[in-house]
């Protein structure tokens, strides 16, 4: 009997490699009737980046709830709950892949990168497994970079129509100088910007960048005033480095338009300076307790609701990355529902033949010429303006047209800087 | 005419905070004969000190910059006992220790508050002085004046004091000096603790006007070696006139020209004087 027992028949090697097949196959049928939707914040949650990280999971947390909310999302007639996963890439490359590993064993099927150096870690990666990846750096794409998209800000496009601002305002204002921090994203903004002026007619007088370990910025400021430029703009400079260089231009008693991206440290500019000399300064970043964004952020579903259930979720932490995030979402539960699939051949080809709605509205594909991709949605932008220490949208500008109509400037500002596809190491 | 005075304000509150940073340097190369390459992060330690004080604990800017001068200072006597007195007969040991601390001092920042956050002091001294069409920053004032003040006790220290007598025995001939009854280690410790203490004020000076980062000891260091190796090393009285000439000549190439060309030039000066004068500007002449 003992010997009987103790046998290997066919038939238990037949049943146990059945068991293990079942076991191993458990977690993809547990996927299956998971109906959940999984998207990644593959973003750094501690570190230095994580003041960018944090709010865009924290953004992204909020609209995942009130899409659940709102009936989650369609796909082929089964509505499906959206879950976010958040992995701490910390900036990291050896984190991020690790993160963007993690996300496949979970079947995540969209992934949200800040840009830049986790991108570059992820590229080959994505590539191979087919990861849809959204970037908030446009400078990402490039022709090897097949599932990237810029969904949500195409920096530095939206200078052209600031530049044009700036003359339907200043009319008269004629000399304008530049300055930038050293590094790409500084280059390709400040060509772009270039481009701007150059197309509406303006003198740039002082055009210079300074050095990332600069930290006195007295020097720089007194060059660019030397010039006695009447507007002067200040790039994408980072957040402190624009504090510094706005307190500068006050003290050196500077007077006339600022311009700069993102103005993210105004309150800290005014304390420094006063209401009097921030008013009038043009940004592109709007915010959102302003009446005017629930009529300028048409495909961003109750943009004011949105912003409040942060607030209240996350009381002071809101910044840029807060709805940045959740715009890419929302641009990919546009195109799901449109393609009817997450899968990511598919879920490409749908969305370049149809355009997703933008978050400030229609949008086109863009980016061939400048980043050899097209995988830049292009929608309209905003317009802001300090008023009494705070930002208003003053108007919604073409980020596209404004590309079309003053093309050759852009490409001849790009080949000067060696920012061409072709031209790029 | 109005770019003509910032731009000498701005080269003289160079001068001075670059002044106070090289006298440091060379007054631990005087005495002990060490390259402190983590010089550059004692000055970054005091502009983080500064900026802890007076925003987390909310004291006032003056108690924030006694705070930085006194921590720096112990992070200077620790680094003495701890590292330098060990290796003292180990010269490149030292070096090789302060870069070190360098690395550890910068990893120790990006812990305690990251590295891009946006870290403001509230200077005491907020606007400017304006004068007819011209405006003279009052902090920037401030500095230049603390600075002088801060010189003319280090001088008067040196030169009237049995202290600066011990220090100046020991620059010259250590153990010579040592003969005489003077304690090398006593000296040694309280000179690590003069030369960190003046690197932590210059950085709680300047905290109000730059941008703190983690990483902001590094452009100070390099200058402060071009301005010790001009100034003759070893010489805090070619510190001061090596930090005012060099800090003179950048601030204006900076203005006038380009940052990038001014660090070129100032590199070029350097290496102009070693070739030309070995020494330095006031460096003793060593027969052979």
């Amino acid at each position: 009997m003992l010997r009987s027992s103790s046998r290997l028949t066919r038939r238990h090697v037949l049943a146990a490699a059945g068991a293990t097949a079942s076991a191993l196959a458990m977690p993809n049928i547990v996927r299956a009737a998971d109906p959940k939707l999984r998207v990644g914040a593959l973003l750094p949650l501690t570190g230095d980046l994580a003041l960018w990280g944090v709010p865009g999971k924290n953004g992204a947390d909020v609209w995942a709830a009130r899409t659940n909310k709102a009936g989650g999302i369609v796909v082929d007639g089964v509505r499906h709950e959206v879950e976010v996963v958040a992995f701490d890439g910390a900036y990291i490359a050896e984190k991020t892949l690790q993160g963007a590993r993690s996300f496949i064993d979970q079947d995540v099927k969209y992934t949200m990168v800040i840009g830049g150096d986790d991108w570059s870690a992820l590229q080959d990666f994505s590539n191979r497994n087919k990861v849809l990846t959204s970037t908030l750096y446009v400078t990402d794409l490039n022709p090897d970079a097949k599932y990237l998209l810029a969904p949500v800000e195409v920096h530095p496009l939206y200078f052209g129509c600031g530049a044009e601002y700036l003359r339907k305002v200043e009319p008269k204002v004629k000399s304008v100088a530049l300055c930038a921090q050293d590094d790409l994203t500084g280059r390709v903004a400040l060509a772009y910007w270039r481009a701007g002026f150059d197309a509406h007619n303006f003198d740039i007088v002082k055009d210079e960048y300074f050095d990332l370990a600069t930290t006195d910025f007295a020097p720089v400021v007194s060059s660019l005033l030397a010039s006695k430029p009447e507007a002067v703009c200040l790039d994408t400079a980072y957040p402190s480095f624009a504090l510094l260089l706005v307190e500068q231009l006050y003290i050196q008693g500077f007077k006339g338009r600022i311009l700069h991206a993102g103005l993210e440290l105004l309150p800290d500019m005014v304390k420094r300076t006063s209401v009097e000399f921030m008013e009038g300064a043009i940004t592109f970043f709007p915010r959102f307790d302003d009446p005017a964004i629930s009529t300028s952020a048409v495909g961003f579903p109750d943009a004011t609701g949105f912003y409040q259930d942060v607030e209240k979720t996350y009381p002071g932490g809101w910044n840029n990355t807060s709805w940045e995030f959740p715009a890419c979402l929302e641009v990919w539960k546009r195109a799901v529902e449109a393609a009817n699939t997450t899968e990511p051949d598919a879920l490409l080809a749908s969305m370049k033949a149809n355009p997703p709605e933008h978050m400030f509205g229609p949008a086109k594909w863009w980016g061939e010429d400048l980043f050899g991709s097209n995988n830049a949605l292009v929608g309209a932008w905003p317009i802001v303006v300090v008023k009494g220490g705070k930002v208003d949208i003053v108007q919604m500008s073409n980020q596209a047209a404004w590309y079309e109509a003053h093309r050759d400037f852009v490409i001849k500002r790009f080949e000067e800087e060696q920012l061409m596809p072709n031209q790029r190491r | 005419m109005q770019i003509l005075i910032d731009t000498l304000l701005n080269s003289a509150m160079a001068s001075a905070a670059t002044a106070l940073v090289a006298i440091g340097l060379a007054l631990v190369f005087g005495v002990m004969r060490v390259e402190n390459f983590a010089h550059g992060e004692l000055y970054m330690v005091g502009a983080y000190v500064t900026w802890y004080v007076s925003t987390d604990l909310q004291l006032t800017y003056f108690s924030a910059l006694v705070c930085a001068v006194l921590f720096t200072a112990l992070i200077g006597a620790v680094m003495e006992v701890a590292l330098f007195r060990r290796l003292r007969s180990n010269p490149v040991g030292c070096l090789i220790v302060t870069i070190g601390v360098l690395l550890v001092l910068q990893t120790a920042a990006v812990w305690f508050a990251g590295i891009n956050r946006t870290l403001l002091v509230e200077s005491p001294f907020p606007g400017a002085l304006r004068v007819s069409s011209f405006a003279l920053p009052w902090h920037r004032l401030f500095v230049i004046v603390a600075a002088i003040v801060l010189m003319l006790a280090l001088t008067w220290l040196l030169r009237r004091t049995m202290f600066g007598w011990a220090v100046r025995a020991m620059a010259q001939d250590r153990e010579a000096a040592s003969l005489q009854g003077i304690s090398i280690g006593k000296i040694s410790i309280a000179a690590m603790m003069l030369s960190a203490g003046l690197a932590g004020a210059a950085g709680g000076l300047m905290a109000p006007i730059v941008r703190i980062s983690p990483f902001m000891g590094q452009p100070v260091i390099i200058t402060a070696f071009i301005v010790i190796i001009m100034g003759g090393l070893g010489s805090v009285e070619g510190a001061i006139i090596a930090s005012i000439l060099y800090s003179t000549f950048f601030t204006f190439v900076s203005t006038y020209i380009d940052s990038t060309v001014a660090a070129i030039a100032g590199l070029c000066i350097m290496l102009a004087v070693l070739i030309f004068m070995p020494s330095g500007l006031m460096g003793r002449t060593e027969k052979v």
